[in-house]
C-alpha cells in the first residue's frame, strides 16, 4: 500500500481533474467504516459521512459494490451536508476499501480516469510480493504535483528510461510510444539526435520484424541489420544495439532501445526483458493518463468555449475570448481568424499581437488564404511548406488551418500556428472542428445581425433625410443638411455632397465629417468646375463607383492633409442628367461594404427627386410671379381700356347732344330774332305809358335770354375749328387770373397759385383755354358764395406711359353730390337752374378738352369742396 | 333824293319780314323775299341798292343770289346774313365781294341797321375808288395836254 500522503495525493489530483467536490479512501472493519485519506473533505463533514455509511441501505449498497467489484453511483439524499450531489463508489479489488468521490456529476470520461487511479493503487496491494521492477513502476505512477501537468508521459517515460539505465550500464538508449503506424520517441538516454523522432514502423526493417514478433531483437555492429538501425548517434565504439516490444497481450505499446560496446550477460538481459514484461502495464496507464489529460482539458476549452460564445455580443469581443481560450489550450499566441465580409469580396482578419487582439479589413483577392478558403480542406502541417504560402507567423513549425463552414459555404478560417514541431494532433483537430463549426454559425449570425444594424443604419439615414430634405428649395440646404447626416450616422471621415448649378458646375458643395475642414479649405484652392478625380470621373459619366484602395486608383487625385484609403461617390441623377455626386472616404482602405453602397446609391435616387423637385418649384415660383406681373399689367391695360371706353360713349353721347342742340339752336336763331325783332317794332309803335309796352319788354328779355343760350350751344357746337399754337399753360391761367381776380376779391375768396416752373408748352387754343378755365373759375366761385379758398395748380404727370400737362381748380366749396357727378358734363345738365345755369359751361369745357385730346376729371365730397382736373397731352 | 332800295332774301319769313319793317321804318324802300328764285328775278327787272341776303337757304343758296346780283348789277352793295359765324362763311363772302357779314339773331334793330349803312358806305366808297381809278389815264392825259 502506498504511503497515506500518496494516496491523498492521488485523491487530490483525480478530484482536480473530475470537478469532484471531495474524495475520500475508506474501509470495511468490523462491519464499521472509516475513512482513511480524504481531499477536502471537512472536519465537519467527516463523522456526517461516516454516520450515512453507517446507515444499512448505504453499507449494504458499498458491500454489494465491494464483492461485485463494480463502481457504481447514487443520488444523496442530503446534498448540503455531504456538498455534492452524487455519490460515486470505486471498489478495490480484493480488499474492503472504496474510493467514494462526492460530485454534482461525472462525466464517463471522469469516471474512466478514477477506475484507473483506483487500479494504481490496487497494484500496491501489500499482499503482492516486493520486487524492483513492480516499485519502479509503481513510482512511475506517482504524479509530480510540482509540474504544470503532473501526468506528463515524457517525463515518466524518462524515469521508466533511467530506471532501466540503472539497472545496466549503457552507452545510450530511448523509449517511444506507438501511435497508429510511427513510434514516437518520448525520452532518450545519452542520445540527443534522437529526440522527439517519429519513426515509421513499416519504413523500418528492424521495427517492422520487431512489430510483427514482439520479441526482443539485439543486433550486432557487424549485422547486416546494422545499418538497419533507424537513427543516428551511435558511437564508433558501440558494438550491440539491442531494442525490446512493450507488450500488452498481444499488442505492442512501445519500444526500448538501448546499445554499448560489449554485449548484454545472461543474468543482465533477463533483468532486462523481465523489467519491460513488468513495465509495460504502467506505461500503458501513464499513456492513457495523458491522453485522457487531453481530452479532459479539450473539454474543459470546450465547455470555456460553449461559455464564451453565449456570452459574446460582438464579433471583436468573440474573437479575443477565443484567442484567449485557445492559446491558453494549445500554449500558443499564434492564433489567426479570417472571416469573409457578406458579399464576399472583403476579408477580415483578427490576430494577436503581443496580447491585444488587432483586425484589419483586406479584398479577399488573392489573399494568401485564399486557396485555404476555395479549398475547404482542414489542413493539419507538422512541417510546415507545400502549395499554401504558410504560415501566417514567422518560425513556426506546425499549424492547424480549419475552414469555418456554414450552410455548406466557407465563411472564414481559424488557424493556430505553435513554434513547436508536431503540436496538434487529431484529437486537437477534431476539437477545433468543433470550435469551428459553433464558431462558424456565430461569426454567421454575428455578420447576419451587423449587416442588419448597418442597413437599419442605412434605412435611418435614408429615412433622416427624406424627412429634413424633402420640400427644401435651396439646393445649398439639400447638400449642408444630407452631408451633416451621413457624417452623424456612419461616423465617415469625409462625407461631401455636390450639387450642380444651372450652368451645369458643380459649385454647391456641402460637407461632414471629422476631417471636412482639412478638405473645405482645399476646395478653395480648386478651381470650380470639380473635374478630374474620382469624383469628377463620377459626375462626367454618371457611374457610380467604390474603390477600395485609392492608391491603386490612377483616377484618384490627392488632397493636401487628407490620407484617404478608400473612398465610395455615387451620381445623383435624374434620367441622363447628372445633378451632383454624393462622396464619402474614409482614411481606412476597403471601408465599404456592398450595402453601404446601396445605400448611397438610395440616397442618390432620394436626392434627385429632391433636387428635381426644388428646381421645378423654383421654375414655377418665377412662372408665377410672371403670370401675376402679367395680370397686373393686364389689369392696367383693361381698366386704361373701359376708361377709354368710357370716355369715347361720354364723347360721342355729348357729340351726338352737341349736334342736336346744334340743330335746335340753328333752327331757334330765326325765330328768336324775329320774336325779339317785332317786339321792338311793336315798342316804338306803342305810347310811353301804354300797359302793353311792360309785357312786351318782358318778351325782349326773355328772348334776349333764349338768344344767349343759342349763342352758347352755338359756340359748343363750332367747337371744331379752333386755332392752336404751342403755348405756356401757365400764361393762360395768368391772363384768366388777372381779368378775374377783382371778381375773385369781391366773393371773398383767397386766391392761391401753385404753377409749376419750366411747365413745357402744349398744343393749345389759348382762347378756348381761356374759356375752360374761366368756366371752371366761375364754377368754383359759384360753390363758393360765402367765400372760402380756391387753388389753381399746374404740373407736368406721367400716367399711362404719356406726358401730360394738368391744370386743377380746387375750391373749399359745397361739393357735388355723388350721383350728380356722373353727369355733370352732359349739356343742359344743371344743379344750378335756380341761379340762371344753363347747363352748358361744364359741356363747352369738356368739349374744347377731349377736343385739344385731353380729359377732364372731378374729384368732389360734398360738403368739403371740388377738384376739377384738366389733362392735356404734351405733344 | 331818291330813297335807297334794299332787297332782302331770307327763306324764314318772319326774318324777312322782320328786316323789311325795320328798314323800311327807317326810311329805305324794301322788297323782301322768302323765295331765291323769286329775289333773282327782281334783280333783273329793278334796280337795288344793297342785297340783304341769307347764306342758308334751300335749293339756291346766298352766294348764288349775290353771284346773280353782281351780275345784273356789278355796282350792288351786298350784306350778308347768317347764322353760322364760321371763318369760312366769312372768307367765301369777302371772296364774292360782299361789304358786310351780319350775324344772326341780331340783338337789336340798331344792330340791323348800322350794318345796313356800313355795308352802303363801304359800297359807295369801293365805287368812288374805282371810278377814280378808271379815270386815271384819262387825268394822265389830260395832264399831259396842259402841260
Amino acid at each position: 500500500m502506498p504511503t497515506l500522503p500518496t494516496i491523498e495525493n492521488q485523491l487530490k489530483e483525480a478530484s482536480q481533474l473530475t470537478n469532484a467536490a471531495w474524495a475520500a479512501l475508506v474501509e470495511r472493519e468490523a462491519g464499521k467504516w472509516r475513512v482513511l485519506a480524504n481531499f477536502r473533505l471537512a472536519k465537519k463533514t467527516h463523522p456526517v459521512l461516516v454516520n450515512f455509511l453507517g446507515n444499512s441501505e448505504v453499507d449494504a449498497w458499498l458491500s454489494g459494490a465491494l464483492s461485485g467489484g463494480q463502481s457504481r453511483s447514487v443520488s444523496l439524499p442530503e446534498p448540503d451536508t455531504l456538498r455534492a450531489g452524487r455519490l460515486f463508489a470505486f471498489p478495490l479489488l480484493g480488499g474492503s476499501r472504496v474510493v467514494l468521490v462526492g460530485a454534482s456529476q461525472l462525466s464517463s470520461e471522469s469516471q474512466r480516469l478514477w477506475r484507473l487511479v483506483i487500479s494504481a493503487m490496487q497494484m500496491e496491494v501489500p499482499s503482492l510480493e516486493f520486487s524492483p521492477s513492480s516499485s519502479v513502476a509503481a513510482s512511475l505512477l506517482v504524479p509530480d504535483l510540482d509540474s504544470e501537468s503532473p501526468y506528463d508521459m515524457p517525463r515518466a517515460l524518462e524515469r521508466a528510461l533511467a530506471s532501466f539505465v540503472r539497472l545496466v550500464s549503457v552507452q545510450g538508449g530511448w523509449m517511444a510510444v506507438r501511435r497508429g503506424d510511427t513510434l514516437q520517441i518520448h525520452a532518450q538516454w545519452n542520445a540527443p539526435s534522437c529526440a522527439d523522432l517519429a519513426l515509421s514502423i513499416d519504413g523500418n526493417t528492424i521495427l517492422r520484424r520487431l512489430a510483427r514478433n514482439l520479441t526482443p531483437m539485439v543486433i550486432h555492429r557487424d549485422n547486416s541489420l546494422w545499418e538497419e538501425i533507424p537513427h543516428k548517434g551511435l558511437k564508433s565504439s558501440t558494438k550491440i544495439w539491442a531494442c525490446m516490444p512493450l507488450i500488452i497481450g498481444q499488442r505492442l505499446i512501445g519500444v526500448l532501445a538501448l546499445w554499448r560496446p560489449t554485449a548484454f550477460k545472461n543474468d543482465e538481459w533477463n533483468r532486462l526483458t523481465d523489467m519491460a514484461t513488468q513495465i509495460a502495464p504502467a506505461i500503458e496507464t501513464i499513456i492513457t493518463f495523458a491522453e485522457m489529460a487531453g481530452h479532459l482539458r479539450r473539454l474543459a476549452t470546450l465547455n470555456d468555449f460553449a461559455l464564451t460564445v453565449s456570452s459574446g455580443r460582438n464579433l471583436d469581443q468573440i474573437a479575443r475570448h477565443m484567442f484567449a481560450l485557445l492559446s491558453r489550450a494549445f500554449g500558443t499566441e499564434l492564433i489567426v481568424l479570417y472571416l469573409l465580409s457578406s458579399d464576399n469580396r472583403l476579408l477580415s482578419e483578427y490576430r494577436l499581437k503581443e496580447g491585444t487582439m488587432i483586425s484589419s479589413v483586406d479584398s479577399a483577392e488573392e489573399h494568401r488564404v485564399a486557396p485555404l478558403l476555395a479549398s475547404n480542406h482542414l489542413m493539419r502541417l507538422g512541417e510546415i511548406g507545400g502549395e499554401i504560402q504558410l504560415p501566417l507567423y514567422a518560425k513556426v513549425y506546425s499549424g492547424l488551418y480549419v475552414p469555418l463552414r456554414f450552410r455548406g459555404q466557407t465563411i472564414g478560417v481559424l488557424c493556430v500556428e505553435s513554434l513547436e514541431n508536431n503540436a496538434f494532433n487529431l484529437y486537437d483537430e477534431n476539437l477545433m472542428v468543433v470550435i469551428a463549426s459553433h464558431l462558424a454559425s456565430l461569426a454567421d449570425y454575428t455578420r447576419l445581425r451587423e449587416e442588419a444594424e448597418g442597413r437599419a443604419r442605412n434605412l435611418g439615414l435614408i429615412h433622416e433625410v427624406v424627412q429634413q430634405v424633402i420640400g427644401l428649395t435651396n439646393p445649398h440646404e439639400v447638400a449642408e443638411i444630407t452631408s451633416d447626416l451621413l457624417a452623424q450616422y456612419f461616423a465617415y471621415e469625409l462625407c461631401s455632397v455636390f450639387i450642380a448649378d444651372e450652368r451645369g458646375d458643380l459649385t454647391i458643395g456641402g460637407f461632414g465629417g471629422t476631417s471636412q475642414s482639412v478638405v473645405k479649405r482645399a476646395m478653395k484652392s480648386f478651381e470650380y468646375p470639380l473635374r478630374g478625380g474620382i469624383t469628377g470621373h463620377v459626375f462626367e459619366t454618371g457611374e457610380s463607383v467604390v474603390v477600395n484602395d485609392v492608391l491603386q486608383d490612377t483616377r484618384y487625385r490627392s488632397i493636401k492633409g487628407w490620407q484617404a484609403g478608400s473612398e465610395m461617390c455615387v451620381a445623383i441623377c435624374e434620367g441622363e442628367k447628372i445633378l451632383g455626386i454624393v462622396d464619402v472616404e474614409s482614411s481606412s482602405r476597403n471601408a465599404f461594404t456592398h450595402n453601404d453602397f446601396i445605400a448611397m446609391e438610395s440616397l442618390g435616387g432620394i436626392l434627385a427627386a429632391v433636387i428635381t423637385s426644388a428646381d421645378q418649384y423654383q421654375r414655377l415660383q418665377v412662372m408665377i410671379s410672371q403670370l401675376s406681373s402679367t395680370q397686373v399689367e393686364l389689369q392696367a391695360r383693361m381698366a386704361a381700356q373701359r376708361s377709354a371706353e368710357n370716355r369715347l360713349v361720354q364723347a360721342a353721347k355729348l357729340a351726338a347732344v352737341g349736334e342736336m342742340a346744334a340743330g335746335i339752336a340753328h333752327e331757334l336763331n330765326n325765330p328768336l330774332t324775329s320774336v325779339t325783332g317785332f317786339a321792338e317794332l311793336a315798342l316804338d309803335d306803342i305810347p310811353q305809358d301804354s300797359e302793353t309796352r311792360k309785357d312786351l319788354e318782358i318778351v325782349m328779355r326773355e328772348a334776349a335770354r333764349a338768344r344767349d343760350v343759342v349763342r352758347r350751344l352755338l359756340d359748343f357746337a363750332r367747337q371744331s375749328e379752333s386755332a392752336r399754337a404751342r403755348a405756356s399753360l401757365n400764361e393762360v391761367v395768368d391772363d384768366v387770373v388777372a381779368l378775374c381776380r377783382h371778381l375773385i376779391h369781391t366773393t371773398g375768396v383767397t386766391l392761391k397759385l401753385d404753377l409749376e416752373i419750366n411747365l413745357p408748352w402744349a398744343l393749345l387754343d389759348v382762347n378756348q383755354m381761356k374759356q375752360v378755365l374761366l368756366n371752371l373759375i366761375h364754377n368754383a366761385l359759384q360753390a363758393m358764395p360765402s367765400g372760402g379758398e380756391m387753388i389753381i395748380a399746374t404740373e407736368s404727370v406721367v400716367r399711362d406711359g404719356r406726358d401730360w400737362i394738368v391744370v386743377s381748380v380746387r375750391d373749399t366749396g359745397v361739393g357735388i353730390p355723388k350721383m350728380d357727378q356722373a353727369r355733370i358734363f352732359e349739356p343742359f345738365y344743371t344743379t344750378k337752374g335756380n341761379q340762371g345755369g344753363t347747363g352748358l359751361g361744364l359741356s363747352v369745357t369738356y368739349g374744347i378738352i377731349t377736343d385739344h385730346g385731353g380729359q377732364i376729371e372731378v374729384e368732389s365730397q360734398p360738403g368739403a369742396g371740388s377738384r376739377f382736373k384738366v389733362w392735356l397731352p404734351q405733344t | 333824293m331818291e330813297s335807297t332800295s334794299v332787297l332782302v332774301v331770307d327763306d324764314e319769313s318772319g326774318i324777312a319780314l322782320l328786316c323789311d319793317r325795320v328798314l323800311s321804318r327807317a326810311g329805305y324802300e324794301v322788297v323782301s323775299e322768302t323765295n331765291p328764285r323769286v329775289a333773282i328775278e327782281d334783280l333783273q327787272q329793278k334796280r337795288f341798292d344793297l342785297l340783304l341776303v341769307d347764306i342758308r337757304m334751300p335749293e339756291v343758296d346766298g352766294f348764288d343770289v349775290i353771284s346773280r346780283a353782281q351780275m345784273v348789277q356789278p355796282d350792288i352793295a351786298v350784306l350778308v346774313m347768317t347764322g353760322f359765324g364760321t371763318v369760312e362763311t366769312a372768307i367765301r363772302a369777302l371772296r364774292q365781294g360782299v361789304d358786310g357779314l351780319l350775324l344772326k339773331p341780331f340783338k337789336q334793330s340798331e344792330e340791323l341797321l348800322q350794318a345796313v349803312r356800313q355795308a352802303l358806305t363801304d359800297n359807295q366808297r369801293k365805287r368812288d375808288t374805282a371810278r377814280v381809278s378808271a379815270l386815271r389815264p384819262l387825268f394822265n392825259v389830260t395832264e399831259t395836254l396842259f402841260a
